[in-house]
């Protein structure tokens, strides 16, 4: 063979191999370009069949579209963010369909926990109930939160020794009403909604620390004495030892209708109860609260 | 949550779209998505359709946010209260001045 035929089948060759390389190439890219495509697909399959439409073929899809054309010029790049775009669709999948598809909240009736102290209710014993007005109708967030954030502070720290955490659960009550404040505003009475997710997140965050002491309980009650920095520490352990004494449910009375300024009408819509056995749980939670205070009351 | 609010919260005009804000906020996908869907649901936010033409983009039109006006105010107080609530504590600590002293 001579050696014009060893260069012309040299060339032949090289092109060829060029061409089988760049068919080889464009075949890895277009197989790589599906595999972002075959995970969203995937992460779709994990949603409601009536969910699919609206997410995956409205939302997800274009996005990644987007996602792979922004960065076509980089195949590695686009085929990474596309897989990790897509990954965690698949992971949150079904947390996306339950958000979407999430219907009113029902919350649990739950009880009250038992006062630990309660020194405000001194004044209000024998002081008139300087109660606020609540608006007929609060249609804003804003009002909501400056309406009913300081009343709700003020009945968590009535009910728990420690007002950070006080604070904190009013802070996250008032998050969870501002998430859902389209869905409250169809409720008679949001407040109460607030109030119960409030003591149930209150009643989680006791549940935590059950082992305390009863001097424990005292010694932070002491902490929380904001309401009545007038009051020595022997008055609100007198008080404390007094509360220990009332029943849960005068208790929980109590605290609405004195702390947070509720009336009959309300105290009952918020624990369920009528509007007469309100009023009678109050007179004896009073009349216990008398009795034990009596002393201290008179001074 | 509050990193999303905010970025709608810095043009209130501003159509946002899903992979926009992973790269502002830095959230996963699956973070992301399920807070967009929850300020959706709770009215915060709504959704519209990207108007392009498909064909002469070579793709399909995407799906944007934008913060809805009434939820505007709602969510400066939400971020000014967790402002507020993570903002950490002043302490002033007193300290030896060169001549003498405490400053």
């Amino acid at each position: 063979m001579t050696a014009w035929a060893w260069a012309a089948l040299c060339l032949v060759g090289t092109v060829l191999l060029g061409t089988l390389g760049d068919l080889v190439h464009d075949e890895i890219r277009g197989w790589l370009d599906l595999v972002p495509h075959a995970v969203l697909r995937l992460a779709a399959s994990r949603l409601n069949v009536s969910q699919r439409g609206t997410i995956y073929e409205d939302e997800w899809l274009p996005e990644l579209c987007y996602v792979l054309r922004g960065s076509e010029s980089r195949p590695i790049t686009r085929l990474i963010r596309g897989i990790t775009f897509a990954a965690g669709l698949l992971i949150a999948a079904r947390r996306i369909a339950r958000e979407i598809s999430r219907d009113t909240p029902s919350l649990p009736s739950h009880d009250l926990p038992v006062l630990p102290v309660l020194p405000a209710l001194l004044q209000s014993v024998s002081a008139p109930i300087a109660r606020d007005r609540i608006p007929a109708r609060i249609t804003s967030f804003d009002a909501f939160y400056d309406f009913y954030y300081p009343k709700l502070t003020l009945f968590l720290k009535s009910n728990d020794s420690g007002s950070s955490l006080a604070e904190d659960i009013a802070q996250d009550a008032m998050i969870a009403a501002c998430e859902r404040w389209d869905e409250l505003l169809n409720y008679e009475r949001p407040d109460a909604w607030l109030f119960k997710v409030a003591i149930r997140k209150l009643r989680r965050a006791q549940a935590g620390a059950k082992e305390r002491s009863k001097q424990e309980l005292l010694a932070n009650a002491d902490q929380q004495s904001s309401v009545t920095v007038h009051e020595s520490a022997d008055t609100r352990l007198y008080l404390a030892a007094a509360l220990k004494a009332l029943p849960t449910r005068q208790a929980k009375v109590i605290s609405l209708r004195f702390l947070s300024c509720y009336t009959v009408a309300e105290t009952a819509q918020i624990l369920g109860l009528t509007e007469a056995a309100v009023s009678a749980i109050q007179r004896r939670g009073l009349e216990v609260l008398r009795q034990q205070l009596g002393p201290l009351h008179n001074e | 949550m509050a990193s999303v609010i905010k970025v709608f919260l810095e043009d209130l005009a501003q159509p946002r779209y899903g992979f926009e804000l992973m790269r502002i906020t830095g959230l996963p996908s699956g973070t992301l998505y399920p807070i967009l869907a929850k300020f959706e649901r709770a009215g915060w936010l709504t959704g519209g359709k990207e108007d392009i033409d498909a064909r002469a983009e070579g793709r399909p039109p995407r799906r944007f946010y934008r913060i809805t006006g009434d939820a505007v105010p709602a969510a400066r107080v939400q971020l000014a209260a967790l402002s507020e609530r993570y903002r950490p504590p002043v302490t002033i600590r007193p300290q030896l001045s060169p001549r003498g002293g405490i400053i």
